[in-house]
C-alpha cells in the first residue's frame, strides 16, 4: 500500500496479461477474467504480485499469481503460473 | 470488454434481511415507469421469483483472493455475470445486485475493485440496505450480519415504519446512526422509496462531499449528555430516577441562549471543568451554574438534587451519564416538568453492545504524506478485516488539491480532487467497522499532522 507514490498498474499491461491468459486458457465468450496488482511491504511477501481470477462459465473461480508487477510479466511467467495451478498442461 | 470512452454502467448493491422488503422494492423498480432499464442480478434463493428478462439469477460463489497481507474476498459468480453483461450493455442503463438476506456485502463490493478494466466499464454507485423497522432491533442484537449490512450502506431504507411508533423510530434511527454515521436514511412504508434514492446515490463517488453525522466527530468528551433549559430564578430540582452508579458528576453552566450554537461555545469549558476534582454535594447544598463539577450521590428509589438559579436565562446541564440512563428530569421550583430546548446525547448509550461503530475524525492542519502513508497502510493491513468502509478528504502538505480516498476492507483507492482554494485546509475521515478504538485511531491520525 503506497497511497501517494502509488504505482498505478498500467491498464495496457494488465490487459496484455489478460489477453495472454485468454489465449493460453482458451477462454470462450462466456468466460471471464480479472487481473489486479496487489502491493505489500511485509518482508515475507513479494512487493508486487499480479493476481488473476479465472471465472469459467459453469465452473468455480480459480486464482493464479505471478510474483511480479504486470509491467515485468512476460508470457512465459504467466504460462508457468497457470501450469503450476494445473490450469494448462505442462 | 472494449474501449474506455464508453459511458460507465452504474451498479447498485441492495442488501437487507429476509422480510425487510427487498423484493417489494425490486418489483417496484422493475415495474414502475422511471425511465431507466435496470438489469437485476438476483441471488438464487430470492424471496419471491420475479419474472423479467432483465433478471439474472446468481449462485453465490465466495472466493478468497490473497497474497501475504492483502486478503480480499470476492464473488466469483459476479465476475462471470458482470463479464457477460458487459457484452450486451446496450440493453440496460443500470445494474442492481441483490444479495442474500444473511450476506456480508463485502465480497460483492470488493469484486468491483479487483479489475481495472471492470472499473472502466462499471461504476459502483452505492450500497442500499433495507431495514425492517419492526424487527431490526432483534436482528441487530442477534446477528453480526445485520450490523455489517448497515455498516456498509450508503443509503439505509428504514422500511415498515408503520409497525413502530415515532419514539421507537427515533431510537432506532439513533442506533443505526451510531453504526453508520455517513449513510443517508429514508423512512418509508411498503418500500415506497423514490427510485432515484436507490439508483444514482453516488456513494463511491470520491468527488462528492463527505457526509458525516457531526455527533460522530465530537471528540471523546468526558460527559455523555447535555441539555439546555430556559429557567426562571428559584430552587429547581434535578431528579434522577435511576442509579447506574453510586454517584454522577453534574455541571451546570449559563449559556447565551437555548441553542446548539450557544452550548457549543461552552463545550471546551465544560470539558476542562470535568477534569477538575469533583465536589460531593452535601444534603443541604445545591448545584449552581458556577463551573464547579458536583458529584451527586444516587440512591435507589430516586434522587433529587437542588439546582439553584439566581437569574432568568438559559442554562446547560452536563451529566457524566446519559439522561435516559439516569432517568433524569428537571422540575421547576413549583414542581412543573421543564423540557430541555437542546437535548444531546454525546456518547453512545451503554444499553447496546454493538461491536460495529463509526469513528469520524476532523482535524485542522496538514498531513505529512510519508507518515500518513505509513499509518494508513499499516492500519488497513492490520485492521482491514474489521474496517468495512473508510472515506476521507485530506489536506496533504505540499499539495494544492484536496486528496480524497475510499476504502473497502484492505482495498483502498485515492486521488487528488479539486484545489482547496480559499477553503480552510482541514481533514475529515470516517471509518466504519468492528471493534474500532476511537482514541487509538484519533491519536495515530493526529501523529501524521505536520
Amino acid at each position: 500500500m503506497n497511497l501517494f507514490g502509488q504505482r498505478r498498474p498500467n491498464r495496457k499491461e494488465l490487459a496484455r496479461v489478460k489477453s495472454w491468459a485468454t489465449e493460453l486458457l482458451d477462454l470462450g465468450p462466456d468466460d471471464s477474467l480479472t487481473a489486479n496488482e496487489l502491493a505489500c511491504d511485509k518482508p515475507d511477501c513479494p512487493p508486487h504480485e499480479t493476481v488473476i481470477l479465472i471465472a469459467r462459465s459453469g465452473e468455480a473461480t480459480v486464482q493464479a499469481k505471478v510474483p511480479k508487477p504486470a509491467v515485468e510479466i512476460d508470457r512465459s511467467d504467466l504460462q508457468r503460473a497457470l501450469e503450476k495451478k494445473g490450469l494448462i498442461p505442462q | 470488454m472494449n474501449s474506455i470512452a464508453t459511458p460507465k454502467i452504474p451498479v447498485t448493491v441492495l442488501t437487507g434481511f429476509l422480510g425487510s422488503g427487498k423484493t417489494t422494492l425490486l418489483n417496484r423498480i422493475l415495474t414502475e415507469q422511471h425511465g431507466q432499464k435496470i438489469a437485476v442480478i438476483e441471488n438464487e434463493f430470492g424471496e419471491v421469483g420475479i419474472d423479467n428478462d432483465l433478471v439474472i439469477d446468481a449462485e453465490e460463489e465466495i472466493f478468497e483472493m490473497n497474497n501475504g497481507c492483502i486478503c480480499c474476498t470476492v464473488r466469483g459468480d459476479l465476475i462471470r455475470i458482470l463479464g457477460q453483461l458487459m457484452r450486451r450493455k446496450d440493453r440496460f442503463d443500470h445494474i442492481l445486485i441483490e444479495t442474500t438476506g444473511l450476506a456480508d456485502p463485502g465480497p460483492v463490493i470488493q469484486t468491483f475493485f479487483v479489475d481495472e478494466e471492470m472499473q472502466d466499464h462499471l461504476d459502483l454507485d452505492g450500497v442500499v440496505t433495507m431495514v425492517d423497522a419492526g424487527h431490526i432491533l432483534l436482528h441487530l442484537d442477534e446477528s453480526s450480519e445485520a450490523q455489517e449490512q448497515i455498516a456498509f450502506a450508503d443509503v439505509i431504507i428504514l422500511n415498515k415504519i408503520d409497525l413502530v411508533d415515532s419514539a421507537q423510530l427515533d431510537g432506532l434511527e439513533k442506533r443505526i446512526r451510531r453504526l453508520n454515521a455517513a449513510a443517508r436514511i429514508h423512512r418509508v412504508e411498503n418500500a415506497s422509496v423514490p427510485v432515484p434514492e436507490v439508483v444514482g446515490v453516488g456513494g463511491f463517488d470520491m468527488t462528492r462531499g463527505l457526509e458525516i453525522d457531526p455527533d460522530l466527530l465530537v471528540p471523546g468528551y468526558p460527559f455523555e449528555w447535555l441539555g439546555v433549559y430556559e429557567l426562571e430564578p428559584g430552587r429547581h430540582s434535578l431528579v434522577f430516577d435511576q442509579d447506574p452508579d453510586p454517584s454522577v458528576d453534574v455541571l451546570v453552566l449559563p449559556v447565551d441562549s437555548a441553542t446548539d450554537e450557544a452550548v457549543d461555545r461552552r463545550l471546551r469549558e465544560a470539558t476542562i471543568a470535568f477534569s477538575d476534582r469533583t465536589e460531593p454535594l452535601g444534603a443541604d447544598d445545591s448545584i449552581r451554574p458556577d463551573g464547579h463539577l458536583a458529584s451527586v450521590e444516587l440512591v435507589s428509589g430516586g434522587t433529587s438534587a437542588v439546582l439553584g438559579i439566581e437569574r432568568e436565562g438559559a442554562y446547560a446541564v452536563f451529566t457524566e451519564h446519559g439522561a435516559g440512563e439516569l432517568g433524569l428530569q428537571l422540575l421547576s421550583a413549583d414542581g412543573q416538568l421543564v423540557r430541555p430546548a437542546v437535548d444531546r446525547q454525546i456518547a453512545p448509550d451503554h444499553e447496546h453492545d454493538d461491536t460495529v461503530s463509526s469513528v469520524g475524525i476532523e482535524a485542522d492542519g496538514e498531513l505529512d504524506p510519508e507518515r500518513l502513508n505509513e499509518w494508513l497502510g499499516t492500519l488497513l493491513r492490520e485492521k482491514g478485516q474489521d474496517i468495512f468502509r473508510s472515506k476521507g478528504v485530506l489536506a496533504i502538505a505540499g499539495m494544492d488539491e484536496r486528496y480524497v480516498f475510499q476504502g473497502v476492507h484492505m482495498l483502498m483507492d485515492g486521488q487528488s480532487d479539486r484545489p482547496w482554494g480559499s477553503d480552510e485546509r482541514t481533514n475529515r475521515l470516517i471509518f466504519i467497522g468492528r471493534n474500532l478504538d476511537r482514541d487509538e485511531l484519533e491519536g495515530s491520525f493526529n501523529s501524521c499532522l505536520t
